[in-house]
């Protein structure tokens, strides 16, 4: 680097104070790429948490629909008979651990079709919502999935 | 009053300070690299376990699957309009990695 010979002469660790001000602005340049790099980190871990439960709360609405839609594939009229109001379940509640989730059910229909509505809610306020309509016109019966309302 | 030595004290706080800054900025640098070059493995682990769990529930739907390979955490019932729907709860883990837990729900034998 290159100081003023007079200047330092003159005023003796104008050198030293170049120095440490041409340091400290570098350190402080790399602690903000650093703290960047964190933040970016920890804010891609929220985002894989978040994620993962989305995908918990899908896997337990698709095989709660399923397990319903089997029943009702076996007997239409397993859970009463169906009708446009609906007919809904208990909630029901999945504690393991730190998770915990609860179970709601819709069933709605007539003679020709049966809608299931499987809806897994997350105490943190996550939910999926899973949907199969089965055909009852059919032997054997057929059913279709979607997901959400 | 004179204090000689005083600098040179003042010097040697500042290098050890200066010291542990960079140690501790090269340490995140490594970890970052590390990270990097781990997280290859990562995902490929990720996707082999979401691809099990999903594979598990193509078998729950087919009726493939009698006995998931998941851990079994006991059986339970969901009212419907007075009526039981009995089910298994099963659990699946990633290995080695904490919060990846799955679950699924198998229909069980109406009584």
């Amino acid at each position: 680097m290159k100081v003023d010979r007079a200047m330092t002469k003159k005023r003796p660790g104008a050198a030293l104070l170049a120095i440490v001000l041409i340091g400290f602005l570098v350190l402080s340049l790399v602690s903000a790429v650093v703290v960047t790099i964190a933040r970016n980190t920890l804010r891609v871990g929220a985002w894989q948490t978040e994620q993962i439960e989305k995908t918990r709360l899908d896997y337990l609405a698709r095989t709660t629909a399923q397990a319903v839609t089997e029943q009702l594939t076996a007997d239409p009229e397993a859970f009463g008979i169906l009708n446009r109001t609906g007919i809904v379940s208990e909630t029901k509640q999945i504690t393991d651990g730190n998770f915990s989730a609860s179970i709601d059910i819709t069933i709605k229909g007539d003679d020709q079709r049966a809608s299931v509505v499987a809806k897994a809610s997350s105490e943190k306020g996550g939910s999926a919502i899973v949907r199969t309509t089965i055909n009852l016109t059919v032997t054997p019966r057929t059913f279709t999935w979607s997901a959400g309302n | 009053m004179k204090r000689t030595g005083a600098i040179f004290v003042e010097v040697i706080v500042s290098i050890l300070l200066f010291t542990v800054g960079i140690l501790a900025l090269t340490g995140t640098l490594f970890y970052g690299v590390k990270m990097v070059t781990e997280s290859r493995q990562e995902t490929i682990k990720e996707q082999e376990y979401k691809n099990s769990v999903e594979n598990e529930i193509l078998g729950i739907i087919q009726g493939s699957d009698p006995s998931p390979a998941g851990a079994s955490i006991g059986s339970d019932q969901i009212i419907i309009n007075s009526r039981q729907l009995p089910f298994t709860l099963y659990r699946y883990k990633q290995e080695g990695k904490e919060g990846t837990e799955m679950y699924l729900i198998k229909r069980g034998n109406t009584p």
